[in-house]
């Protein structure tokens, strides 16, 4: 099983728990976007979007870089990617214990029957 | 149709003429309006005359294009006002343009530098380059001062 930072899964699920964050991933699914352009459909402030994307950025789920006089946010998949894999690996898991416990049904319906 | 303003001022350690000249001057510019940790300015050009024209562009650490400005000026009074249209290429493509006007008014042997930054058309737009202007005013009296 791929070993996993536990402080790094924690930051992820926790960014992700919350929906502003996650309509902010959505929207960086697209390419890069300053943060005004994410603040403006969120109804939201820019103080109020920094802070989320502050959030992600702790996470590491979003990188920001400054050019000039903006901001810009992009996707950083690679957390992304991890805690996908750990909620993937565990459901693959629970599939072939389901898998099992049918077949033992099964054949055990097959040996009275 | 609304829309948005800045408007920020601050006391410059030197006199108006230098203070203006230090804004707008093509060279001058090559030295502070690229604020951000390893760009650079990769060309600048100043047409002080009204109806002449400006632009500067900037790239990154790895040479990438950052932004680009480029705009016309409509009124000239050194050392006193400046008043130019400011259009701004960001790294998405998009643009936004602005009416940028800039006053040096003599205090006490220094120079109160105000810009007034008009015209950004949404609140949110606003709000982000109010919060990008002060870098580019501190490189201004950075290099002024070296």
């Amino acid at each position: 099983m791929v070993q996993y930072s536990v402080a790094a899964l924690d930051r992820a699920f926790s960014a992700l728990a919350d929906p502003h964050r996650r309509q902010i991933l959505d929207r960086l699914g697209a390419g890069p976007v300053s943060v005004s352009e994410l603040a403006a459909p969120l109804d939201m402030s820019l103080p109020g979007v920094l802070k989320h994307v502050r959030a992600l950025e702790e996470a590491r789920l979003v990188q920001t870089h400054k050019q000039g006089r903006t901001r810009w946010c992009q996707l950083s998949r690679r957390p992304l990617d991890q805690a996908a894999r750990w909620i993937d690996e565990r459901r693959d898991r629970w599939e072939r214990q389901l898998d099992h416990f049918v077949r033992h049904i099964e054949a055990t319906k097959g040996t009275k029957g | 149709m609304s829309s948005f303003d800045i408007r920020l001022q601050r006391v410059i350690d030197t006199t108006p003429d230098v203070a203006f000249h230090h804004w707008v001057d093509a060279d001058s510019r090559r030295s502070w309006c690229a604020p951000d940790e390893g760009s650079t300015v990769v060309e600048a050009e100043t047409d002080l005359r009204v109806g002449g024209s400006y632009s500067f562009s900037v790239v990154g650490p790895t040479g990438d294009p950052m932004y680009r400005e480029e705009g016309v000026f409509e009124v000239v009074e050194p050392p006193h006002r400046l008043v130019h249209t400011a259009r701004m290429h960001l790294p998405d493509g998009s643009t936004v343009e602005t009416r940028v006007t800039v006053t040096f008014e003599e205090r006490e042997g220094k120079t109160l530098l105000t810009l007034f930054d008009a015209g950004y058309p949404t609140e949110e737009q606003r709000d982000e380059f109010e919060r990008g202007w002060p870098d580019f005013l501190d490189a201004y009296e950075h290099s002024l001062a070296s």
